[in-house]
């Protein structure tokens, strides 16, 4: 009898032990392990150009009323925000020439300036508009991306217009560019 | 003694058949488990912020992560960009339209955790095999590091990035 209660102890053992391998196996024959990282992206704003503006003399009648344009500057924009070109007619500064008046009383201002924007890579300008409210104006605006993206990669040129009333002189014409997000 | 002795021998009998059957099924449903496990051996991983155009156009990497492969049957490490979360920054858009994401990864494997890297690999989709391996009776060991480059058409953002590492059989 003794001996038959340990077989049956025995045979409850071996039959017990296979489920256990049995779910052992689904538990790991897959492992994970994870993390969170964090990182941060700042608003970065890039304005290049590939070209020189450079603004004309005026040297007849014909200029004075018509005006005259400026060479263009070939602008690039690469932003991850949207973005807004802004131009500024500095504070222009003048040296009497042979020509000049003994006293400058009307030289150049930002009123005398226009802009014209291309819209993509190109030398299709749109008509010129007046800085005439202000010495600062919204030249271009574009969406986020690089140089690639359409508009992003363009063309401004000026057009200064004296007419009669500025005074001949020789002047130098700071003109800042700022980028900036919308 | 005939009764005493017959029963001793189906209890034999028995025994043998049942330990028979024991030793069968073992080998049939349990012998050696599946195995595989992958370990953290060293490097948490940390993430450099960008701040300016080189950044976002070159990218930035990660620091290495080593993590170590314990396996009784071929394996595969997958590797999966999880589901990026993004908060709005200072002077950033209040609104995150153009959020980082897992096309913005490539992973860089030192397969032999030499500090020897395999070239940037982009992943084409969240989750990517970045190693295969076959068991060797050995602890396979290798390092991985992640370059971001997010470009200029990601908005800027806070993100916090879940990378999940899986290893499985083949």
């Amino acid at each position: 009898m003794k001996k038959g209660r340990i077989f049956l102890l025995f045979t409850s053992l071996c039959v017990g032990m296979l489920p256990a391998w049995a779910q052992g196996n689904r538990n790991i024959n897959q492992t994970i392990y994870s993390n969170q990282y964090s990182t941060t992206i700042d608003p970065t704003l890039i304005l290049t150009s590939s070209s020189a503006l450079t603004l004309p003399s005026f040297t007849n009648a014909i200029q004075l009323e018509n005006g005259l344009e400026s060479s263009p500057i070939n602008l690039a924009v690469q932003s991850n925000v949207n973005w807004k070109l802004t131009t500024e007619i500095g504070v222009v500064t003048f040296v009497p020439n042979n020509d000049s008046p003994a006293l400058i009383k009307s030289p150049l201002t930002f009123a005398n300036f226009l802009f014209s924007a291309s819209a993509s890579n190109d030398l299709v300008f749109g008509a010129f508009i007046p800085f005439n409210i202000n010495f600062q104006a919204v030249t271009k605006t574009g969406t986020l991306g690089n140089q690639t993206v359409s508009g992003n990669t363009f063309n401004l040129k000026l057009k200064i217009t004296p007419g009669y009333e500025v005074d001949p002189a020789n002047y130098t014409v700071p003109i800042i560019l700022t980028l900036s997000g919308q | 003694m005939t009764l005493t002795y017959s029963i001793k021998k189906l209890l034999v009998t028995a025994t043998l058949a049942v330990t028979g059957l024991c030793h069968a099924q073992a080998q049939m449903n349990a012998g050696v488990p599946v195995f595989v496990d992958i370990e953290l051996e060293s490097g948490a991983i940390t993430v450099p912020s960008f701040s300016n155009g080189t950044d976002l156009t070159n990218g930035l990497e990660t620091s290495v992560v080593r993590f170590k492969v314990k396996a009784n049957i071929d394996w595969k490490v997958d590797t999966e960009i999880g589901t990026i979360v993004s908060t709005p920054i200072p002077n950033g858009p209040t609104t995150i339209l153009h959020p980082l994401t897992y096309s913005n990864f490539r992973f860089m494997l030192s397969p032999d955790q030499n500090d020897t890297f395999n070239p940037p690999v982009a992943f084409s989709t969240s989750r990517v095999t970045v190693l295969t391996g076959t068991k060797t009776g050995v602890d396979k060991k290798f390092s991985i590091k992640f370059k971001i480059i997010p470009g200029f058409s990601v908005d800027p953002a806070a993100y916090t990035i879940p990378i999940i590492y899986t290893i499985s059989p083949q």
